[in-house]
């Protein structure tokens, strides 16, 4: 399965894309979900949730609350799940991905309650 | 398969049998494992069978010491004693105080893009809260990326050749997986996440993408606090992640235009730029390692 996004390549090259298989969801497990403080950031609110089993985290996941509802949506598409988009990655041709992290400090402040929660920061 | 027994209380391990994730299994007998520090996700991928747990477990606790040694979100780190003033710099752990050079050094190498008392000067940015005023520092920028530079040369020198390590998003490829002559590398499309913008094959180089995922709260330009205008991410690859990373990060900052011109001149790195128009500029040596 192959398509072509509209990435045009200046001067340079030429990019072809190949297409990824939707991911499937996971058998359920026994977890626990932890949510982290609501952070605030440049465009809106944030907190972060780990699922956790037998003290290991299963799925990091991100809620946003954007200032601007009419983003919303350029909002819950563009702002990543950090592991889980790894994890959402089905099918591509490649042994691993690299991609811009989400470092930002809200993003953190919360994940690090999150973990607190769950008490899986080392003491 | 046995558990991992040295890691942290985060950790967790993949079974063998499977790849995770859906992506190319990369050996039948290898040895994988997540370990969760620093805010994000160090996976490991590796290859050689000689390679004894007590490698990984060596550097799976070097993160967590760097993790101790560097946080800004502890409050008894290096690195946030010496923001509140409790240290001096002839106090530092030697490794804070190269890290802390090196981190000097690339602030000159991108004419002052890269720069880790950029948090601190921006009007109610939130790492500034709480944890140093004027005049502290945030090295995390470079801190991941120099942590995995020496987690490589842990496993090498353990006699591992070839591994991949992943922290979040910026990678090393060492040697090649089972199967194959190099490691297929995506780059996600910085517009869908759920896409590769481009592959390319990478033997013993580092690898590592900035962009604006976090919907511009990533990276701003340390000299107007603005937005970097034109980009949508930066890829560097070349020898060390921690220097691929802090080129990438500074080339983003740039901006479209400055960025090209930078990143032309780059010695020993090279780059692609994924632009807002949806065009990819890239150097002619990056260019030869796509796939």
């Amino acid at each position: 399965m192959n398509k072509s996004l509209p990435l045009a390549v200046v001067a340079l090259g030429a990019v072809t894309v190949a297409g990824g298989v939707p991911a499937t969801a996971a058998a359920a497990t026994k977890t626990t979900k932890y949510t982290g403080a609501k952070e605030t950031y440049k465009y809106g609110s944030l907190s972060v949730s780990i699922e956790v089993a037998n003290k290991k985290i299963k799925e990091i996941s991100t809620s946003y609350t954007p200032n601007d509802p009419r983003s919303a949506q350029i909002d819950s598409e563009a702002l990543p799940q950090l592991y889980t988009e790894a994890m959402k990655l089905q099918g591509w041709d490649v042994h691993t991905i690299s991609s811009a992290s989400f470092t930002s400090a809200a993003f953190r402040k919360s994940l690090y309650s999150a973990l607190g929660h769950a008490d899986l920061l080392k003491k | 398969m046995t558990l991992f027994p040295g890691a942290g209380p985060n950790s967790s391990q993949t079974p063998l049998s499977r790849a995770p994730s859906g992506f190319l299994p990369t050996s039948r007998n290898g040895l994988r494992h997540v370990e969760h520090v620093m805010g994000m996700p160090v996976m490991f991928d590796i290859c050689d069978l000689e390679l004894g747990l007590p490698a990984l477990s060596a550097a799976v606790d070097w993160l967590h010491w760097v993790d101790a040694t560097f946080s800004t979100y502890r409050s008894d780190s290096q690195i946030s004693r010496l923001n509140r003033g409790e240290m001096t710099a002839s106090e530092l752990h030697p490794d804070v105080t190269a890290v802390l050079e090196r981190c000097a050094e690339l602030h000159q190498e991108t004419d002052g893009y890269f720069d880790i008392a950029a948090p601190y000067r921006r009007d109610g940015s939130a790492p500034a809260a709480g944890r140093g005023g004027p005049g502290s520092i945030e090295p995390s920028g470079l801190v991941k990326g120099w942590a995995v530079d020496r987690v490589v040369r842990i496993l090498r020198e353990a006699g591992a050749a070839n591994f991949m390590v992943n922290a979040s998003g910026d990678i090393y490829a060492a040697g090649h997986p089972d199967g194959a002559s190099a490691w297929r590398v995506g780059i996600q499309d910085p517009r869908l996440s759920n896409e590769v913008a481009l592959t390319l094959a990478l033997r013993d180089a580092a690898i590592a993408t900035s962009g604006v995922q976090a919907r511009g709260d990533h990276i701003a330009d340390p000299f107007d606090n603005r937005q970097p205008m034109g980009l949508l991410s930066v890829t560097i690859t070349g020898e060390d992640i921690a220097t691929a990373d802090a080129y990438a990060t500074a080339a983003f900052a740039m901006g479209a235009q400055r960025a090209a011109e930078w990143c032309a001149g780059l010695n020993g790195y090279d780059a692609a730029l994924i632009r807002e128009d949806n065009t990819v500029m890239m150097t002619a040596g990056f260019r030869a390692l796509r796939v």
